[in-house]
């Protein structure tokens, strides 16, 4: 069994960086767009803002909050690693708050700082005393028109309108200096004389609804201008006097901005506390969601770096409850994934060593008793070999002539003693070899040579049986003894041909293949047999089991404690009425060892 | 945020006027704000507006129209049809220069006032103003709505935001229906 310590929290920590993207393009918008426009008049039209503004902090607090359900389900049922991972993610959520909480301190008090400086008392009153003086200005310029306009020496300058305009000019001049032109209609409204700034001149008088007094004050581009319209009574006539003024350039822009200023500085007077509360309000409003992705990110991070270390344990657990096959398989490559190596290296040694260990006591105690057994039964066999011989050596020699039907009966009787004799005797002799099977000498061959040897040594004896040895390559070198390894094939082609008495094929072929950081050299044997047995599959290896009628039983086990002692391995892969096919790891050797 | 925002719209009960016309397949409206005395404030509408200007701030009102045609038929619980709408601003203010009462309007249009009553009335008021033409004949499957939202201190951007969180900012009536006059 396998499990991952892959990176899925990757997946989740890229969602979290984009979503932290958007919360930020979502303040830079929000900041500079939406929240300027949020007080127009439709509020259904903001009402997509509201959704994001309220669902998004909503959607991370749930998320939060379904990871904390899980972190207390798993640590009630005392999941690996759950109180550890639980202290990690209190950590973290302990550094987001110690970076934030001084930020957030900063931030109200430089808000609180920035709105008390800009409303400082001082700046309103300097405001409002320039808009005063501004006004008194202008007042004191409007006054001084109205009064000029209609004091009695204005008709006396009059009086020189037809005779000498220059000199009436001029002495407007001189009486006051603030006008800057003077304009008279007659009653029709028709210009009858202008003079002074060209600026200050009228088209007609019809432009004003109100055609005497203080005329509103026209504001250009570049100049705003006052005047007053009297009328007067000279000679029988009635003129309407304009006299006027350009005010200073920039003094209507400079009103217009002192007006502002005072609007804005008023409001902000005004709402000072509201604003305030407000702003630190937004402040939180834009900084919670940024907090509560800080704490889903610490709770994927924890994730992240908790996952190897809780497989580790799963995994020693799982093997120290006998389980060697199971795996840890990591994609990384930090240092857990080197420690994830060197574990899945370790256990993979240790169920090696395990398997030699298992297969050495078993060899052991079967070579134990094969001696026992071998001494038991040979020692009354030679006796009783002996006294059959000398019993019908003696009744041969004594009774000569007395030969009849006893002889004979005895003479076959004694005869199938010794020859049953003999073949226990040799029994005891294959019992002998395997007890005493020596130790391999190791050395590279070509695994091809060996294969063909003993395939050509079958394929004599069997005519009803094809070999196919062709997809062995010529550079298949394992590092065995050639001997043990010949017997290992003649064994294992052996079983092949006998489980196909009607003809069959038997195929070998061999590739090189990587298993835990070793490179072997598999070699697979094939018959069409007929299978074997379900209920005999976990025994074909024993010592002295066997489904034959003639066989000692020892060939698998002779088979399999050679592929051991040549550091390899050997298992089986069968179908009823398909077929088997042997499979052998071997070490590999190298073209420069042989 | 919510609760903050339902207070924003806890409001004394303003109420507004509005005249549906058809002429000539043209649909018209015109809408008044009533003048309210806030209790809770101790001042008009009006007082209110009138001191703002004084103060040498603005004031906003807002007349938002909208034409409906009833839906009948097996569709008609997906609502009335909305076929147009219109918001009309104006913006006051006082020229302590001239002391004179300005209004703006979002048409560029302007107009001066010397005396507090008549600005009261062009500010409270929203001469008729086209919404679209219909059939004459089928007058009564249309109606109209209207509402007027006022700002007796007009809230400059940013701090326009705290009309989100405060009560007495912003006072909007509710929606009043008429029907199209020939």
């Amino acid at each position: 069994m396998r499990i991952f310590q892959s990176s899925t929290t990757s997946v989740g920590l890229l969602v979290l960086v984009l979503i932290f993207i958007l919360l930020i393009a979502l303040i830079v918008v929000f900041s500079h767009q939406i929240l300027i426009n949020l007080a127009g008049v439709d509020v259904q039209a903001n009402i997509v803002a509201y959704v994001v503004a309220i669902a998004f902090p909503l959607i991370l607090l749930g998320m939060i909050v379904f990871q904390i359900v899980r972190l207390i389900r798993e640590r009630a049922t005392r999941k690996p690693g759950s109180r550890f991972k639980s202290r990690l993610i209190m950590f973290f959520v302990l550094i987001a708050l110690l970076s934030s909480i001084p930020q957030a301190l900063l931030s109200v008090r430089f808000v609180n700082s920035a709105i008390n400086f800009w409303l400082e008392a001082r700046i309103g009153e300097a405001l409002r005393g320039g808009l005063a003086i501004s006004l008194e200005y202008y007042r004191g310029a409007v006054e001084n028109l109205r009064k000029f306009n209609s004091s009695p020496l204005m008709s006396f300058i009059l009086e020189d309108m037809d005779r000498n305009p220059e000199r009436m000019w001029k002495n407007v001049r001189t009486v006051n200096s603030e006008v800057q032109f003077i304009q008279i209609f007659d009653a029709d409204g028709s210009e009858l004389l202008f003079r002074g700034e060209p600026q200050g001149r009228l088209r007609s008088l019809g432009t004003f609804d109100e055609q005497t007094g203080d005329l509103p004050k026209e504001d250009r581009e570049d100049a705003s201008i006052l005047r007053n319209a009297a009328v007067y009574r000279l000679d029988g006539g009635s003129y309407t006097v304009v006299v006027g003024r350009v005010l200073p350039e920039g003094f209507d822009s400079q009103a217009s901005s002192l007006t502002e200023s005072l609007e804005i500085f008023s409001q902000l007077n005004r709402y000072k506390r509201l604003f305030r509360l407000v702003l630190i309000f937004f402040y939180f409003f834009f900084s919670f969601p940024i907090f509560l992705l800080s704490i889903l990110v610490s709770f994927l991070l924890t994730e992240e770096i908790i996952r190897p270390i809780v497989n580790l344990e799963e995994a020693t657990r799982r093997v120290a409850e006998g389980d060697f096959s199971f795996r840890i398989l990591s994609r990384s490559a930090d240092e857990l994934s080197h420690l994830v190596g060197s574990f899945n290296r370790m256990v993979s040694e240790l169920s090696h060593s395990r398997e030699k260990l298992k297969q050495s006591e078993k060899i052991s105690a079967w070579q134990e008793i094969a001696q026992r057994l071998a001494h038991e039964i040979k020692n009354p066999l030679t006796p009783i070999k002996l006294s059959a011989q000398r019993i019908l050596k003696k009744y041969s020699a004594d009774s000569g002539a007395a030969a009849g039907e006893f002889q004979k009966v005895l003479q076959a009787s004694i005869s199938s003693i010794v020859r049953e004799v003999d073949n226990l005797n040799d029994l005891l002799v294959e019992f002998r070899e395997f007890a005493r099977l020596p130790m391999p000498r190791l050395q590279s061959v070509h695994l091809r040579e060996l294969v063909e040897e003993v395939v050509e040594m079958y394929r004599n004896l069997s005519s009803e049986v094809t070999f196919d040895s062709s997809h062995i390559s010529e550079d298949s070198i394992v590092r065995a003894d050639p001997g043990h390894i010949n017997q290992v094939l003649a064994n294992l082609i052996r079983n092949a041909v006998q489980a196909m008495p009607k003809g069959g094929e038997v195929s070998i072929r061999s590739a090189v293949v990587n298993k835990e950081d070793r490179r072997l050299c598999r070699i697979w044997i094939k018959d069409t047999g007929s299978g074997i047995p379900e209920e005999i599959r976990g025994r074909v290896f024993e010592p002295y089991f066997t489904s034959k009628a003639d066989g000692a039983g020892l060939g698998l086990a002779i088979v399999e404690r050679i592929v051991f002692d040549h550091d390899g391995n050997i298992w089986f892969e069968t179908q009823e009425g398909v077929g088997t096919t042997f499979i052998i790891d071997l070490p590999l050797g190298s073209e420069g060892g042989i | 945020m919510i609760l903050l925002l339902l207070a924003s719209t806890a409001l004394s009960a303003q109420e507004a006027r509005l005249d549906a016309m058809l002429r000539s397949g043209k649909v018209y409206a015109a809408v008044d704000y009533l003048d309210t005395h806030f209790a809770e404030r101790g001042v008009s509408a009006s007082q209110d507006v009138l001191a703002s200007l004084w103060e040498g701030l603005r004031a906003e009102i807002a007349f938002q129209l909208r034409l409906y045609r009833r839906n009948s038929g097996p569709f008609a619980f997906l609502g009335d049809r909305l076929l147009s709408e219109r918001r009309v601003y104006q913006i006051a203010s006082f020229d302590f220069y001239e002391n004179r009462y300005r209004i703006q309007r979002d048409d560029q249009t302007a107009g001066e006032y010397k005396g507090e009553a008549e600005f009261l009335d062009a500010f409270f008021s929203l001469p008729e103003t086209e919404l679209g033409e219909i059939e004459t004949e089928e007058r009564e499957d249309y109606y109209l709505l209207a509402r007027v939202r006022m700002m007796p201190v007009k809230i400059i951007a940013p701090l326009n935001i705290i009309t989100l969180f405060s009560s007495d900012t912003v006072f909007t009536t509710p929606w009043v229906e008429a029907e199209l006059n020939p």
